[in-house]
């Protein structure tokens, strides 16, 4: 299956992956809708839709241990979506990917499994300063609950610094795990995951990376990285919400417990006593996700189908007209995007003007993005900022969106500080 | 504004209707709101305390209540400016009426000024948020 692939020029390419996105041709307060706000989720390709509406319509019935054909129907939906996420993730092995509720879902699963069996009192966890509340609250929770304390590394704008603080931070903090975002949900920085890993992999501290904004924008190789962990959502990735992934490298499949307890995740059990399945099994208690798994799977196929590569390519093509447009806007900053690498996500502020009234102002305009502070609190706090806009692209995104959303955003500050 | 406190609550509440409703754009509404914050005092620093912060709202908002004679009078506060000028808004309907009043009467303007449908749920949390705490007030100085 191929969408769009023989089409061009670009524009007319982009006009193509566009029409299988449903939403985009709504209207909000009378005008075409600009959604700029895809960090916080993608809109869906039509056949993600369907796919979840197919599952529903036709296979709808409960996965594993079923003797019928609906029920085998859903399994194999099921566990092929494991299959393509295995693959899209370059995880050497099937079993390697977990489902769950979601990144926040995958990384709490993480933290009380680690907690069970890995993780003891006094051990560093070593988290970089820029991470969602979602990598940093659950371990914050183990911190009071179990007393392992956390360590920030600074992330700077060069790479090379990057690197050079996490040797640092290694050979003094001596952490026990490294769990970093693969990109930033609030500036886009991207962290050089690959540089770090390799760090990590000297100092043998195994490392969870956060994913949620990364593998939306990356095609990315955990088995070739070496990662112990990896987690994501799906409804950021085109998929349906609810669902999300947790990747465990298989070598920790022995000594990370089950973190959910329950049906589907057990071997044999007695009034008594129990046994519990092999990996994946042992980390899925019951019913899963199976529509939002059909969901999931249609995505990475949509992908492959457009040749998801020359649509990252074009996105970041995309993310440098806006940082050029969006610095010709009086009254504003960006944050970052000074020579690091970014994935398409931009936050401004105008010091002047606060941010919930800029996006108002920018929602009449029609102009979709999100105002405040991304869950990134501790690193907002740290720059002085309570919070930004956050202008988010995606691979459907225009640039005459992208100057349409710098025209709403002059517009606004001009009646507002007018 | 001697007239502005003889009159009713009611008839006060249909003027910031009436002002409201005159524009049919919803930009030009949202002008009219900033336009509020804009001209409103607002409360100084040293007032914006952390037991008048409305919860609920996305910025900041303070809202503070005085009893002066029988009456109420409220100002209020917003590091953003439209809450600030929905905020100035309201404290300006509610404010020279006893709590007697203010407990007894039913507000519509956030209905019948298309508030309530153009503004997401959220920013009409604010916005109920807000009136809460004025009968909140209201009751605690009735009772006082
Ligand atoms: C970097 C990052 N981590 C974690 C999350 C949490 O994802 P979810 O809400 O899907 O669990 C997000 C989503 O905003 C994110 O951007």
């Amino acid at each position: 299956m191929s969408y769009c692939v023989d089409i061009s020029p670009l524009d007319k390419r982009v006009e193509c992956w566009r029409s299988h996105f449903p939403q985009l041709r709504r209207k909000v307060h009378g005008r075409p809708l600009v959604y700029l706000d895809n960090a916080a989720t993608s809109l869906k390709p039509r056949d993600v839709i369907e796919a979840v509406q197919q599952y529903y319509l036709r296979d709808n019935a409960n996965v594993h241990r079923a003797n019928h054909a609906l029920g085998h129907a859903s399994t194999t939906v099921y566990e092929d979506a494991r299959k393509a996420v295995a693959q899209l993730i370059g995880a050497a092995a099937t079993q390697e990917i977990i489902f769950t509720g979601g990144t926040t879902d995958s990384i709490n699963a993480l933290a009380t499994a680690l907690s069970k069996s890995y993780l003891q009192r006094g051990d560093v966890v070593l988290l970089s300063e820029l991470e969602h509340h979602s990598n940093i609250v659950p371990w914050l929770e183990l911190s009071q609950r179990m007393g392992i304390q956390l360590v920030y590394l600074p992330i700077a704008e060069d790479d090379d610094r990057v690197v050079k603080a996490l040797e640092e931070h290694i050979e003094r903090h001596r952490p026990r795990l490294l769990a970093v975002t693969h990109a930033s949900n609030l500036t886009g920085r991207v962290l050089p995951i690959e540089r770090m890993a390799e760090v990590a992999r000297q100092y043998e501290v195994p490392m969870m990376v956060d994913g949620a904004q990364g593998v939306v924008h990356h095609r990315i190789d955990v088995a070739k990285l070496g990662l112990d962990f990896y987690a994501f959502s799906s409804h950021k990735l085109y998929g349906p919400m609810g669902i999300g992934v947790l990747y465990i490298r298989k070598k920790w499949h022995d000594v990370l417990p089950p973190f959910r307890f329950g049906g589907g995740m057990i071997d044999e059990v007695d009034y008594q006593s129990v046994s519990y399945a092999q990996a994946p099994y042992k980390y899925e208690a019951g019913t899963p996700h199976v529509a939002g798994a059909a969901g999931l799977l249609a995505a990475v196929r949509f992908l492959e189908s457009i040749h998801w590569e020359e649509g990252l390519a074009y996105e970041q093509q995309l993310l440098r007209v806006a940082v050029d447009t969006l610095r010709k806007v009086d009254g504003i900053r960006l944050l970052g995007h000074e020579g690091g690498q970014y994935d398409p996500i931009v936050s401004v502020y105008a010091p002047k003007v606060h941010h919930y009234d800029l996006a108002v102002l920018m929602d009449q305009m029609g102009v979709a993005v999100r105002a405040g502070h991304h869950c990134v609190q501790p690193y907002l706090k740290k720059l002085g900022l309570k919070g930004t806009v956050r202008i988010s692209l995606a691979f459907y995104n225009t640039e005459e969106e992208v100057e349409y959303c710098a025209d709403a955003l002059k517009r606004s500050i001009q009646i507002l500080t007018g | 504004m001697p007239e502005v406190q003889r009159m009713g609550l009611a008839e006060k509440e249909q003027q910031l209707i009436d002002d409201l409703n005159m524009f049919d754009e919803w930009m030009d509404k949202y002008q009219f709101i900033i336009d509020m914050g804009k001209e409103s005092e607002g409360l100084p620093d040293a007032e914006k305390t952390d037991d008048l912060l409305v919860k609920g709202c996305q910025s900041r908002v303070w809202l503070k209540a005085e009893k002066v004679g029988d009456v109420l009078v409220f100002r209020s506060d917003s590091d953003a400016i439209i809450p600030k000028g929905i905020a100035a808004m309201i404290a300006r309907l509610y404010s020279g009426h006893t709590p007697e009043e203010i407990l007894a009467f039913r507000p519509t303007f956030v209905e019948k000024t298309g508030l309530a449908q153009h503004l997401t749920p959220t920013r009409a949390n604010g916005l109920s948020a807000i009136l809460k705490r004025i009968q909140q007030y209201a009751l605690a100085y009735k009772t006082a």
